[in-house]
């Protein structure tokens, strides 16, 4: 509930001008105003899913991040996530994972794959750095999520090189056992498939050496055991491992996934030697020998998903990325039907997504790294109106007032009486007057003004000021003007202008009857309809704004404009208002505030016109 | 030092040989100018610029311009202190691993600042710093000592009389102690990225041995008063 209330916060606080729907700005409002949403949460939902169950991710999650709570995380990968995602894991405290094309290809293959038919191998290519061994980890973590059984190998490579201790085998003669990354591998594997271990059963009976034996019918956990407590004999335990498994799902028990990566290591050159000085070859060591048949694509129940990669490989340039270059003739044969998947580098939007998720967890920190090419969802807290306008403004349309300073503690432009005298100064005059003409000149029919201004500081006189000039000096053009106030506290500080933003929206609706080209009502139809007892000026006060504080506002002001009417309405009067339509104005005011009081009628009302 | 009259204009420009040799020097006639190197000035259109900014781009059409050193940048994220820090740490003119120790560092140190920030709560979140950059300088500037002690002999026996530093004293003080504080007080097998950032971080909480060095020689400094009238400049 609380995901599609802020969906529909973030989506009507957009600015699109022309679908000024109210029904939508209220219902935006008093969500806001129930459940304090951050600004901040709005870029989650683009760069976010809250879908944490991979089966679920489909091409509409592509791009974006979802979440691997911490423990499953521990539980899963206690092996095979690059170093760099995991310092990140450590900073973040998440573990977020980006739904990618690949990965998705790879979940198709899957679902799709049938058990009575040899092992779907597909095959991670592409250049270093493109996410290979996390697409690996994803597929991962779908198949442990539908209860395959995975045999994960983090980096083959590990095996073939910077190896202490190689033992003769006492199982073959001429191979080599390499104890400790035996050993490292079935304890990381016992984390990993705890359940797994419990259920299924050694088919036959092994001796390790000429004491110890496991009989049939034991759980293979006992076998993972033997290995760990005798290291000696922990590559022997990991070949039962893989034969077993190897066996055990051809029979349909349960789903077998072997995930390994960095393959190309398995056929290849080692940098391990004999005592003899001699070089090993890697089908002499028997940790590489067992998995090379269990990457053979001779068993059926499962799938084999591998990856490339150049980083640690031995004796391959840097360029080497095609899987010939890295597997060279014998593994490509071996590995020979299978299925291959590029993963390149992020797209643009997929940039976007990772942009983003790093400026939300603050980690690009230089103040100058927020600025992104794209467009990022974070900007600088806007300090002017005009930083939300869209629209592009003509130079020649701007009039700077250099007389007032913007804010301040003294010297702004806060009264009346100010705004007024500023128009009566020649030179801005001529200087308004200069551009008002430009434009003028520019109408092929030119229907009337439209004048907005700010009530609460000098600009009303200004607007007021402005008004009377328009009707000076264009006496058959209709004039409407709008008069703003700012919004009440219940809509949050930081939420300073999407009031304004709501207003604008329905400023917009209303005016649309003579904006419009495919329309033929006039600006001046729209104010006589408006103006229903004749030429009058009416004030009709009312703001989009949440119901509780209206009622205060209404009752407030109707006050404040009983008790200093002449003060305010000066220019009101010089125009031509009369006393007794004022008095029937603020009566109608106080009745509409009562409305609000009462709570009946919450529907928008019209925003003040003051026309003439 | 007087400099010698030069052609001023680009085409007659002789080799510039001062008067007196001098201990640090350029080769460059006077008549050449510096490098600008900020972008923002160069998109300024022309109405905008002040009357010295004006002479400045007429002078820059007939006066040669000097060769930009290749540790000037106009990139956004060049700081002129990480600079000059990355440069002190450079041992045997090897500038790229100190430069890639340096990045290693702030890295480093936004790091655990994030760490901490993310397992904060929503109260404690506001004081928690996560810009190295901000930690770097206030860390160096927490670690400038104000005054400082100058040998000076008189009558035969040397005093330790305090003496003022000049600003470019103390920021070199600040960093040379924080390097040789990391290179020499500190285990051996810790990599120079995680001890800088410890320093770094105890620094900028004015805790750490840093700290305590610029204490004691500010006490030593008050300690020796009396001496102060040995100082003559």
């Amino acid at each position: 509930m609380l995901r599609t209330l802020k969906g529909l916060s973030c989506l009507s606080l957009k600015l699109d001008h022309g679908h000024g729907l109210p029904t939508a700005g209220r219902a935006c409002l008093s969500s806001v105003a129930n459940q304090d949403v951050p600004s901040l949460e709005q870029p989650r939902v683009v760069f976010h899913t809250s879908e944490s169950d991979p089966a679920k991710h489909s091409e509409q999650h592509e791009g974006r991040h979802y979440n691997i709570a911490l423990q499953e995380l521990r539980v899963l990968f206690p092996h095979g996530l690059p170093y760099r995602f995991q310092q990140q894991v450590q900073t973040f405290n998440e573990a977020r994972v980006m739904v990618r094309k690949p990965a998705l290809e790879l979940f198709g293959y899957l679902r799709s794959s049938n058990l009575a038919h040899p092992a779907v191998s597909p095959r991670g290519d592409g250049e270093r750095g493109t996410g290979k061994t996390m697409t690996l980890c994803h597929v991962i973590h779908y198949c442990s999520r539908q209860g395959w059984l995975v045999l994960h190998i983090p980096d083959a490579h590990l095996w073939v090189k910077n190896c202490r201790e190689l033992l003769q085998s006492s199982y073959h003669k001429d191979r080599l056992d390499q104890p400790l990354q035996a050993s490292a591998w079935l304890k990381n594997f016992k984390i990993s498939n705890e359940p797994f271990l419990r259920e299924i059963k050694t088919q036959k009976r092994y001796m390790w050496g000429k004491r110890e034996s496991t009989e049939e019918g034991r759980p293979l956990g006992e076998v993972v055991e033997q290995g760990l407590a005798r290291v000696r004999s922990a590559s022997d335990a990991v070949g039962v491992v893989l034969k077993e498994l190897k066996q055990q799902s051809q029979r349909g028990a349960f789903r077998l996934l072997v995930a390994v990566d960095g393959v190309n290591a398995l056929w290849g050159r080692t940098t391990l030697r004999k005592e003899d000085k001699s070089p090993v070859s890697p089908e002499e060591l028997t940790l590489v020998h067992n998995l090379r048949k269990m990457v053979r694509n001779d068993w059926s129940g499962g799938a084999i998903v591998t990856t490339l990669s150049q980083t640690g490989s031995l004796f391959k340039p840097s360029s080497a990325y095609l899987p010939q270059e890295l597997l060279g003739k014998e593994g490509f044969d071996a590995l020979d039907p299978f299925v291959p998947i590029l993963v390149s580098n992020y797209s643009p939007r997929e940039f976007e997504s990772c942009y983003g998720y790093y400026l939300e967890r603050r980690w690009l920190q230089h103040e100058k790294g927020g600025a992104a090419p794209g467009g990022c969802q974070d900007h600088p807290s806007p300090r002017l109106w005009s930083d939300y306008l869209n629209v592009p403004l003509h130079p020649k349309s701007l009039y700077v007032i250099r007389q007032y300073l913007h804010d301040g503690d003294c010297g702004c432009l806060e009264a009346f009486g100010q705004g007024e005298s500023l128009l009566q100064d020649p030179t801005c005059l001529e200087e308004l007057e200069d551009r008002l003409h430009f434009y003028v000149e520019e109408c092929d029919c030119l229907q009337g003004f439209q004048v907005l201004c700010d009530l609460h500081n000098g600009f009303s006189g200004v607007g007021a000021k402005v008004t009377e000039l328009l009707h000076d000096e264009y006496s058959g053009k209709g004039i409407l003007s709008w008069g703003l106030t700012p919004a009440m506290s219940n809509v949050g500080a930081s939420l300073n202008y999407h009031s304004s933003a709501v207003l604008a929206a329905a400023l917009d609706t209303l005016t649309a009857p003579y904006r419009l080209w495919s329309c033929q009502g006039s600006l001046v139809h729209f104010a006589d309809s408006l103006t229903f007892c004749g030429r009058k000026s009416i004030p009709v006060l009312a703001a989009l704004q949440a119901c509780p504080g209206l009622q205060q506002l209404l009752s407030g002001l109707c006050q404040d404009l009983q008790a200093r009417p002449v003060r305010r309405c000066s220019s009101f009067f010089t125009a031509g208002v009369e006393q007794d339509d004022f008095q029937e104005a603020l009566e109608e005011l106080r009745t509409l505030s009562q409305c609000y009081e009462t709570g009946f009628g919450a529907d928008e009302s019209e925003d003040e016109a003051d026309s003439d | 030092m007087a400099a010698p009259s030069t052609a001023g204009v680009a085409g007659r420009l002789r080799a510039w040989v001062p008067r007196l040799m001098q201990v640090r020097w350029s080769r460059y006639n006077p008549s050449y100018l510096e490098p600008e190197v900020n972008k923002e000035l160069y998109q300024k259109p022309l109405e905008e610029l002040t009357e010295e900014e004006r002479e400045q781009r007429e002078l820059k059409a007939v006066r040669p311009i000097k060769a930009a050193p290749p540790t000037l940048s106009s990139s956004l994220f060049s700081d002129p202190m990480i600079s000059k820090f990355t440069n002190m740490m450079m041992k045997g003119g090897n500038k790229v691993l100190a430069r890639s120790l340096m990045t290693q560092t702030l890295e480093t140190i936004k790091r655990k600042q994030l760490e901490k920030y993310h397992k904060a709560p929503e109260n404690e979140k506001e004081t928690i710093e996560c810009n190295p950059y901000v930690i770097f300088h206030q860390a160096l500037k927490n670690c400038q000592p104000i005054i400082g002690l100058s040998n000076i002999t008189k009558g035969g026996k040397t005093y330790q009389v305090p003496v003022p530093l000049k600003d470019n004293r103390k920021r070199f003080l600040a960093m040379k102690w924080m390097i040789t504080e990391c290179r020499e007080n500190k285990h051996r097998r810790t990599f120079m990225p995680e001890k800088l950032s410890q320093e770094l971080l105890l620094a900028f909480n004015n805790e750490g041995p840093i700290i305590k060095k610029k204490h004691t020689l500010h006490k030593m400094a008050e300690a020796n008063r009396a001496y102060a009238h040995f100082r003559w400049w």
